[in-house]
Parts: structure tokens; sequence; C-alpha cells
């Protein structure tokens, strides 16, 4: 079924939904029957800015008009600001083509009317006062407003005949399009006819000048002609239904009126104000301009279908071409190809290419489809599937010439080229393109998400379908993975209940069907595939709180080595299935592996754009336009987006869980940092000059870590567990007694690192009691520390006391430690240097200079090491270090050598750079003296 | 007896070979310190050494010294100087040495070696030609290790200094200066009358011997440390700066390149189209060479790192030689 574009009211939208679901449930001859009736009636307008604009300001004016009969002047001041609102709009469109007479014919008969009401003093006093001040309002609006029509206007009031009618005309244009698509021609005729003489007694102005029915024909012919001129493409055969519609004559000779001088009287159509613009039809006529999709006569058979598919594909994605219009004529091809009994696979064909033309509609494949033609596609895809549902014996073969397709012949296997599953395909990213478009707020979209049923069902026929045709291997697994794909992210609620894990089930299934396929031919489309559906598989097994099944099948399946060299979709489906998997562990209470997997895409600060979830506003000047719109098609549409707010709070909960007991542990090495995220939402509190009590959330995360690094649990657990994101975890209450018992023990273990060099022992029993956790508990958790060296303390069974340890280094120690990080940077810094030297010369002598950086490495290497193991004798650090000076030596008489050669302007840098060479002797003199002291002190200490 | 055992080769035969001093002069030298030591003022006390230069044995003799202000402030060396002309006029007249040969300095932990010191070197040598500088270290008096070194600057740096104050690279390269012949050590014999030697025989007999096997102290080891680990930030500043400068050479190499390639396309254009070329020798001019890093004062901290270095290797070396002692004593 076909519906207009003209009218966007969601009122027509909705019913042309019904109409569209409709035939499903009919049987096919019912079906295609209706719909010729349908593209029968239905004349399609396309309506260009100003048809628009100009149908704007009708319905102002037919609002006025209302309003003034009844006399509701609050309702008429309404209706002219609407209109004064609408001209300003249609501003560039009215300087293009005038103004238009109905305005100029409202606007003056407007002021006639408010004088008279204002004068009328009798009948002002009888106003209520809204009306009244209402009044006062428009008289001085509607004077301002009509000086600047004075001219027109004063025209108006003297030939008023001039600007008659062409409201009725263009509201009947108007209302056609709204009409058709609701109402069979019939009624439409009948409705037309009633209205005609509501009018006539309605409204007594004068109707039969020749000049005003001029006027309105061009008026109103101008928003056809632009269609009209297009509709030349044959759109109707001769069929028995075609000539039913035929309804008077005057509308066949239409046209041709037209295209002469237009003198003829016709039969006023208009409408009653009364019935709110419920019109004539007077679509039936544009049929008639129409060619017909065949000459005259011809014999409709398979070889003709064809020529006319391959002519109009031949159209396909021209500019002139109008592509509206190929989609109905597409359906009547279709139509007639079922009344001529061509067969099933010529009517097949002719849906195949009813959709593709569908696909065509749209200029781009960027922008996204108009609504009503993807429920169209829908539709039609639905039918074909019918089709071939009932006719096994009908193939589609991918690929195939066109000459070799077998469309009559009942002996060899029928044949179509084409497939349906590259149709089903596109349509589902239409659909997902279409979310993408729509606001995800809006009631439209949960609307249209309901359609997402229908095409799942769509899926499954096709799955079926394919099935039992037996088709390759590579074809089920696309349908497969389709499947999944709307499949994966979608809780299964009944499996949390403790019911049988349906989606689980379903799940594996698919997915192990994928897996079974080996690929033989090695095509990376099947590898890909594979992919997806592991990744999908990973997220469903992590959104359902798998996590020992969902980490074992990533760490299993090795996706991360060649995750690297995906497409970008299946990038952003791994970041997806990561972020998953981390907050998985998280509820489980993995916090170290949350924290590892939720790091790289927290600490990158674009988390949205690495899981495609919109864009991050700061950026935005960094890229340019294309690169937006790029990154805007990749958008996952709005319900299958994961929480990030959520998982910003529990990757910020691992960090801190891991990272306080860490700072502790380590208080005076700043360099090692497991979160940079953590610590920069800590320095930004700091910034605060005044802290009130938390509100957003990184405030309370920074609170709460803030009270653990006092070791104070209880307030640390009450204020990150207070906010409300919380709930919005699965499992919540879960998730918040685990992350209760985490802080305990976090905090317990910060404790022992701040405050164990003040104990000489302490009893696991206070502890217990401070931290609220069972002796057995912190027995455990302080085993495990000693265990791993970071406390030093042994328990004391008799009295059942932990004995601390003191051994801090001594501060030569700590200075031997610091010399030695100084002396790595040295180490560093001079061989950039001389790395940049190897950069700049290379030019020049590249033999030597590739082997400069070895050497003074190796130099400098060797007399560390020379350094290291005999240390304590000074001799052999000289060893070593006079070692270095023979190479440096060799240097510099390369050096030299390489300066004759070389030009003036690289001679100057060589020089320089063998000054900081010479720094470098000395560093590595000292790296002996420094050896020989740590050599020293760890003896004697 | 403090003699430096090290012998640094001398380039030329003229110069001097032995710095002969008085244990006068020592004595003096350590009162000096002491006193300002005890007194807990700037332990940075520097004096004038006088002596004479004995051309047939290539021996410098330094017989007598008398202390200095600390020559900080503009009118303290003004006082100075008036001192140091009334001392020579005094000495003169009760006919002792009064050429001055040089000056003498004490240091901190080998912390003597600075811009200071050597201008002061440089000032003395200027005036005449064989002048040194004694660095007496208190720290390790105190340990019982006398420590007087003499030095001088080099002839190769003393050339380079004179013609400029801040070296560049290609000129430490081409007069093969380093860090480790910047200054040049010469030795330091004691020399003492007859009558000193005997006073000298009469004390050894009531010589305590038992401080030979104290430990080296961990304190002096920690701020030998710290003095060596600011050493080491220096030259990584310095390196930094290198590195720095290595980048704006490069950048303006490939600027000029690009330029001139491009002024060049330009050029053959004009030509081909009849007009006059541009002039092409305003390259230099356009691009400047980016400021030089000075290598002074890296040379300089190289120089004191190195000493700090022979310094904790001596101090630990005599404390690792009683350490196997006391083990096999143990065992």
């Amino acid at each position: 079924s076909t519906q207009s574009t003209g009218g966007d009211s969601s009122d027509e939208s909705s019913s042309s939904e019904s109409e569209a679901e409709m035939p499903v449930a009919r049987a096919p001859v019912r079906q295609y029957a209706s719909i010729l009736e349908e593209s029968d009636d239905e004349k399609r307008v396309v309506r260009s800015s100003k048809d628009k604009r100009f149908s704007e300001i009708n319905e102002a004016i037919k609002a006025i008009r209302n309003a003034k009969k009844i006399k509701d002047i609050s309702k008429v001041f309404e209706g002219f600001n609407s209109l004064c609102s609408t001209y300003t709009k249609s501003q560039n469109v009215i300087a293009k083509n005038g103004t238009p007479k109905a305005f100029i014919r409202c606007v003056a008969d407007l002021e006639t009317f408010v004088l008279a009401v204002w004068e009328d003093k009798e009948q002002r006093s009888k106003l209520n006062k809204i009306n009244s001040k209402a009044l006062g309002a428009l008289k001085q609006n509607v004077r301002k407003f009509n000086k600047a029509f004075e001219t027109d206007i004063e025209e108006y009031r003297k030939n008023p005949d001039n600007y008659e009618e062409v409201i009725e005309e263009d509201e009947s244009d108007n209302d056609d399009d709204l009409e058709t698509a609701k109402d069979s021609a019939k009624q439409a005729k009948k409705s037309r006819t009633s209205s005609s003489r509501a009018f006539d007694e309605d409204d007594d102005e004068a109707g039969g000048d020749g000049m005003s029915d001029d006027d309105s024909d061009d008026m109103w012919n101008e928003s056809d002609d632009s269609s009209s001129s297009d509709d030349e493409m044959p759109a109707i055969g001769y069929t028995a239904a075609y000539f039913l519609k035929k309804k008077d004559d005057d509308k066949k000779e239409r046209p041709e009126r037209k295209k002469k001088a237009p003198k003829q009287q016709q039969p006023r159509t208009s409408t009653s104000k009364e019935d709110e613009g419920w019109t004539t039809v007077s679509g039936v006529e544009k049929v008639a301009k129409e060619k017909p999709l065949f000459e005259e006569g011809t014999e409709i058979t398979v070889d003709v279908v064809n020529q006319k598919i391959a002519e109009l594909s031949s159209i396909r994605g021209r500019r002139g071409a109008n592509r509206k219009k190929n989609i109905e004529t597409f359906e009547l091809l279709t139509e007639t190809c079922y009344k001529e009994n061509l067969g099933i696979p010529v009517v097949a064909k002719c849906l195949y290419y009813t959709c593709l033309a569908i696909f065509d509609y749209n200029p781009s494949m960027s922008a996204c489809m108009v609504v009503d033609i993807w429920v169209q596609l829908l539709v039609t895809l639905d039918k074909l599937l019918t089709l071939l549902e009932g006719h096994r014996e009908v193939h589609f073969v991918e690929g195939l010439p066109d000459e070799e397709e077998n469309l009559e012949n009942p002996e060899k296997p029928l044949t179509v080229a084409g497939s349906i599953l590259v149709i089903m395909e596109r349509a589902d990213d239409e659909f997902t393109k279409l979310l993408r478009n729509l606001d995800p707020h809006g009631t439209e979209y949960v609307q249209r998400l309901s359609d997402e049923a229908k095409l799942c069902v769509v899926i499954l026929r096709i799955k079926a379908e394919l099935a039992t045709r037996k088709a390759s291997n590579n074809e089920m697994c696309r349908i497969y993975l389709r499947e999944i794909e709307h499949l994966y992210y979608k809780v299964d609620y009944s499996a949390e209940k403790g019911g049988t894990g349906n989606s689980k089930a379903k799940m594996d299934e698919l997915c192990k069907f994928i897996y079974r396929i080996e690929s033989s031919d090695h095509s990376g489309d099947l590898d890909r595939i594979r992919t997806r559906a592991m990744l999908c598989h990973i997220y469903h097994h992590a959104l359902h709180n798998r996590w020992s099944e969902a980490r074992d099948l990533m760490l299993m399946s090795h996706l991360q080595h060649g995750i690297s060299h995906a497409d970008i979709p299946t990038k952003i489906l791994h970041n997806r299935t990561m972020v998953q998997l981390g907050l998985c562990a998280f509820r489980n209470g993995y916090i170290q592996h949350a924290h590892t997997t939720l790091n790289e895409i927290q600490s990158s600060q674009k988390s949205k754009e690495l899981l495609a979830q919109g864009l991050s506003t700061q950026r935005m000047s960094e890229r340019n336009l294309e690169q937006e719109k790029i990154e805007k098609q990749r958008q996952i549409p709005f319900h299958m987006h994961i929480n990030l707010e959520l998982l910003e709070y529990s990757y910020l909960t691992c960090a801190m869980l891991l990272e306080v007991p860490h700072m502790a542990a380590h208080q005076f090495e700043q360099r090692r940092k497991l979160s940079r995220t953590f610590h920069q939402q800590l320095r930004n509190a700091e910034k605060n000059p005044l802290i009130g009590p938390p509100d957003s959330m990184r405030e309370h995360l920074v609170a709460s870590a803030k009270a653990m690094m006092k070791a104070d649990w209880k307030t640390c657990a009450d204020t990150l567990l207070a906010h409300k994101i919380w709930n919005l975890m699965p499992n919540a209450e879960d998730v918040k007694a685990m992350l209760k018992q985490k802080i305990k023990e976090e905090s317990l273990r910060t404790y022992m690192f701040t405050y164990s060099a003040c104990y000489d022992s302490i009893s696991p029993m206070v502890l217990s009691r401070m931290f609220d956790l069972s002796n057995k508990q912190i027995h455990a958790l302080i085993s495990k520390m000693i265990l791993n060296d970071e406390l030093k303390a042994s328990w004391d069974k008799p009295t059942d006391l932990l004995i601390l340890h003191r051994a801090e280094s001594s501060k030569l120690q700590s200075l031997a430690k610091q010399t030695a990080d100084k002396l790595t940077h040295v180490m560093d810094n001079t061989e950039k240097m001389l790395g940049q030297g190897t950069t700049f010369t290379s030019r020049g002598n590249a033999a030597a200079s590739l082997t400069w950086p070895n050497n003074i490495f190796g130099a400098g290497n060797g007399s560390l090491q020379m350094g290291f193991p005999i240390g304590m004798s000074g001799d052999s650090s000289r060893g070593g270090h006079r070692n270095y000076q023979d190479r440096s030596r060799n240097y510099q008489d390369r050096n030299r050598n390489y300066q004759d050669r070389s030009n003036a302007g690289n001679a100057g840098y060589n020089g320089r750079s063998r000054g900081g060479y010479n720094n470098a002797g000395g560093y590595n003199n000292n790296s002996g003296g420094y050896n020989n002291n740590t050599q020293y002190t760890s003896r004697v200490y | 007896m403090a003699t430096n055992q090290q012998q640094q080769p001398t380039e030329d035969m003229d110069s001097i070979q032995c710095v002969e001093v008085t244990s006068q002069v020592i004595m003096k030298i350590t009162r000096n310190c002491q006193d300002e030591l005890d007194k807990q003022l700037d332990p940075h006390v520097s004096g004038v050494l006088l002596g004479l230069i004995n051309e047939n044995k290539r021996v410098l003799e330094v017989t007598h010294c008398f202390p200095l202000m600390n020559s900080d402030t503009d009118e303290s060396m003004e006082i100075n100087r008036e001192h140091m002309l009334e001392m020579e006029r005094s000495l003169r007249s009760v006919n002792i040495d009064y050429q001055q040969v040089g000056f003498y300095q004490s240091t901190y932990l080998n912390t003597h070696c600075d811009r200071n010191f050597l201008d002061s070197v440089f000032d003395y040598l200027e005036e005449m030609n064989e002048a040194i500088a004694i660095i007496y270290d208190p720290l390790k008096t105190k340990l019982g290790h006398l420590s007087l070194r003499a030095f001088k600057l080099s002839s190769a740096a003393f050339n380079l200094y004179k013609a400029e104050k801040d070296f560049t690279a290609e000129m430490l390269r081409d007069n093969l200066v380093t860090y480790e012949n910047l200054f040049q050590e010469i030795p330091v014999v004691v020399k003492n009358s007859s009558l000193t030697n005997v006073l000298l025989c009469e004390l050894g007999h009531v010589q305590d011997t038992t401080s030979y096997f104290t430990l080296p102290t961990s304190s002096y080891l920690e701020k030998s440390m710290q003095l060596l680990l600011g050493g080491l930030d220096e030259i990584n500043q310095d390196l930094l700066k290198i590195n720095k400068y290595q980048k704006s050479v490069y950048k303006k190499q490939t600027d000029m390149m690009k330029y001139i390639q491009d002024r060049k396309e330009e050029n053959d254009r004009m030509i081909r189209e009849g007009l006059k070329p541009l002039p092409e020798e305003d390259v230099n001019e356009l691009f400047k060479d980016p400021a030089p890093v000075g290598r002074l004062e890296s040379l300089l901290s190289a120089n004191r790192i190195t000493s700090h270095c022979d310094m904790i290797e001596e101090h630990v070396k005599s404390g690792i030689g009683k350490l196997y002692l006391a083990d096999s004593f143990m065992s």
C-alpha cells in the first residue's frame, strides 16, 4: 500500500500503519486487488516548499474564517497571530511567487470584520472579557499589519472578484492528499457534490466568472504541474480496474484543457467550512494524464514484463527519475503480472524490484528513510516472503545474470536473479538508521521500536525459508547473525526470575550454529560473522551475569588478538562487549578484573565515541564536519545503549577500591598510579574552595575515597552507596552488599598500610571490631598481606596478636635508590640526545650514524655491568670507564671523518652532539661510583 | 702527610711539576679554617699564598700565607684588597717572601668547583703564569686524613677561557678539553725544616693507632650522595637543554631547506616567465641560529661529580678493607 507523503500528521501515519498491516493477514489474491485499488485512487503530490507554505497560510485563513462565523474573537485573534507567523516564515516563498491572493482577501476581510464588530456597540458590550480584550488587540494588530499590504487591499476592495476562490481550490488540492489516503474515490465524489452545494449556499460570492476560474485553475495547477509532469510516466495498464475508476469524462479531458487556454467551465470543487475541510478528491483525473504501463493492445507476456523491468531499472538512480513514482510503477506492474497470470516467478521478480525501488527512494545512503516508506518496504518484503513460502519451486539466486533467469519454463528450476537476504539486511540496516534519527525520548521512538518485532518475525521467516531451501553456509550465517544481533542486548527477565533461561538457550543455539560452520573458503566475511556472533554471545553472557562463561569465551576465542584489524562496527561491538564484561565482573565482585577491563575505555575520555553512543562535546572542535558525519552514522540506537554514568561510577568505584590502599602503601612514590582518571577526580576535587555535601556522582566518589583514606569504612560505604544510580544496576542489592564487604576489606588494608607504623602489636579482635569483619576474615586478609610482602608482621599464636616488625630502609639506602633513578633518567636523556643526532645526521653518513647509539649504549651498559658485580674495587669500574673513553675516541675520530665530508651546517651540529657525549662520559664514571656504593651498603646493613 | 699519588701528565715542560708547602703554611690554613668552622660561619675560607718559584727544580715553594675575608660584597673586596697591599708591605719589611703565588680555599665535600673558583683561578693565572689554588678539606682532615690539593687551570682551558667565557661545544672539541682535564692537579709535597722533623719524630711515639680501625661514618656518605644527586640533577637539566637545542636546530635546518627549495622553485618559475629572480642570500638572516647551550656549567658539574665519585670510592675502599679484616677476625 502506498501513502501520500503530503500529510505528515500522526493521524495519517497511524492510519497508514494499520493499512500496512492489513494485507499481511489477507490471502494474496485479495491483497493485490486492494493494492491496485489504492494506487489507483491515490495520486501522489510531491509538494514543494511553496505549496507547503501556502497550504499553511490557507489553513490559518480557514481557521480565521471559521472563527469569524461563530464570532469567537479570541479564536480569530489566535488565527490571525498564526497567520502572521506563517506569513513571516514563508517570506522567501512569497517573494518568489507574490502574495497569495487569498491571503490579501483574508486580511482585508478581517479588517472590515473587526471594524464592524468594533462599531457595533451593542454587540461589543455583549462580548465576554476575553473576547473584548482580544478584540482590542486584534484591531490594533490588524491595522498595523495591514499597512504593509495597503495597495493590495485597495485593489481587492475595488475588484473583489479577482480574489475569488483561490483558497477553495487550494484547499481541495491539499485535502486531496489527505483524502485519498483514507477514502475511496466514490466517497470522495459524493462528498464533493454535497460540499459544492454547501459552498454555494454558504458563500454568496459569484462563481461563474471566467476570470476567476482561470485564476483558480492556475493557482491550483501550479502545485500539480510539478508532479503531474513527472506523472507522464506510465502508471497503469488498461485493465478492467482502470476503467472502473473512470467516473467523469470531463476529468479525462482535463489535461487537454489545461494545455490549451483553460476556458472551459468546470464544476467547482470546493469545500464547505462546516466540513472542516474534508473535500473533494480530484485525484482520479490525474490518472488520465499518465501514459499506460503498456501500449494499448500489447499482449502482456513475461518477456514484455521483463523488458519493462529492465527499462525501469535502467533509469534507477538517475537524476530526473521520480523515485516515488518508480515505486508505484513497480507495484502496478506486480499487480498487472498477477492479473495476467504470468506466473509466480515474475510476480516475485516484480516484488523484488519494488523493494529495490523503495531503497532507491532515498537519494543517499546516509540519509534515513521516511517511516512510511520503511513500513511499505516491510510490507512488500512480507508479501514477497509469503509468495515464496507458498511456492518453494521458485528460487532467488544471487549474482545470476539476467539472461539466465528462468521465469516461465516449468521444466527447469525456476530462478530469479537477486537475493531476498540482501533485501532483508538492508531493511534491517534502514531500521537501525531510522531509530538513530529519532528522538529517543519521544513516543514515536517507542512506536517504531514496536516494529522491531515485525522485523524479527520477517527475519525468522526468512531463516526458516533459507533453511528449507538449503541455502549456503554463508547465507545461513548471515541470517543467524541478524537474529543474534536483535537478541544479544536484550535482558531476559524471565531467566532472571529463575525461569528457564530462554534467551540463553536460544543464544547458545544460534551462536553454536555459526561456530560450527567451517570457514572452508577462509573468506573474511565469515570470519567477521563469527567474530560478531562471538562478541554478541559474550555480551549476552555478561549481561546476564554469567561471568565465568563470558570470560572463558572471551579468553579462549583469542578475540583480542585480531580485533585491531577488524572493521569499525565490529570494534565498537567489541568495546561494548568489553564494557559489559567489565560491568559483569564488577557485579560479581571481581574488582581487579573489572578495573582492567574498564580502564582502557574510561581512561581515554572518549568512551562515548568508543561505544558509539554520541559524541563528546568538548572534542567537537577537533573533528571536522566530515568526520562528525561519519561518526554519526556509526551511532548505536538509543535502546541498545549502555548507561555511561553507571559505567563511569562502577569504574571509579573499582579504581577507588584498588587505588586507595595502593596509595597508602606507596605514599612516597608518586610515579606509580593505577588509574589516572581516579587521580584526576581527586585533584579536581581539591581545587574546590568549599566542599559541601556530595551531590553529583563524582562528588560522592571523592567523598567516599576521602573517607576510605582515613579507613573510615562506614562513611565510605554510606556515601558511595547513597547515590541513586546504583538502582540502575541489575541486582542492585547484591551489588551493594558486595561493595560494602569490599569497602570493609580495603579499608582494613588501608588502615594497616597507613597506621601499622604506630603499632608494635595489634589484636585481631580490635580490628574485627573496627571493621565489622569476622576474626577469620581479618586473619585471612592480614595473612595475605604478610605473604605478599606488603606488611612486615607476624602472628603470635599464644597471645593471638599481630606483631609488627619494623624494617625501614636507611637514609643511605633510599638515597642510593634515588641515585639509581636519576641515573636512568640521565641515561634516557643521553640516549635521546644521541638518537636525535642520528636522525639528523643520517642523511650524510648513514652507516656510521646507525652504529653510534648501539656503540654508545653498549659501552654504557658494559661499564654498568662491569661495575656491578665487582663494583667494590674501584679499579675495575675505572676499567670500564677507560673502555668507554676509548670508544669515545673512536667516536671522535669518526665524527671528524664525517665532518670532513659533511657540509658546514651539519658540522656545527655534530660538534654539539659530542659535547653532550662528553657528559655521558661523566655519567658513566658515576655509575661506577654508584655501584660501589650500593654494593657496600647492601653488605653493611 | 698528605700527598696525592695521582700523577697528571703535564703538557709543557716549562711549568712547575710539584708544589712544596711548608708545614707552617699548612698549620696556618688549618687554623684559619678551624677557627671559622668553630664560629659556625661560612665554611668557605680563603686566603693568599705567598712563595717563590724555583725555576731550576720546576717547583713552586709556598712559604707563607694569610687569610682573607669572604669577598661577597664590593665593600669586603675593597677591604681585602687593602689588606693584601698592607700585608705585602709588612711582609716585605720583615723580609719574608711576598710574591703571591696563588690562593687557598676550604671545601665542603669537594663542592668548591664552581664558576667563582674558575674565575679566581683564572685571575691569578693571568697575573702570574704559575699561580695555583690549594684546596683544603677540613672534614677529611677531621677524619684523620689531611687533604691538601693543588690545582691550576690546564693551559688549553686557560686559553679557551681567555677567548670566551662561555664554552661552546666546538671549542671544547677543538681544544680537546673535557671535564677531566679542565683543571690540572699538581702534586703537593710537604717540606719541613729539620727542626720540625725532629719534633715530628718525637710526636710519633705517642700516636694512638686504634683510630685506624674506625669504620667510615654513614653520615659522610649520605652527604656525599646528596651532593652527587644534586650534580646528577644539573647534568640532567643540561641534557634536557641540549635536547631542546637539538630540536630547534633541526627545525631551523628543515625550515631553511624548505625555504630554499621554495625560493628556488619560485625563481625557476620567474625565470621562465622572464622576470628577475629574487635574491637568494637572505636565508641566514631569516633563520637565526638558536642560542647554543653553554658548556661550562656542565663541565664544572661533571668535574664535581667526578670528584664526588672519587671521594666516595676512596672513602668506601678503606671501609671495605676494614670489613674484610673484621670478617676474617670473626671467623
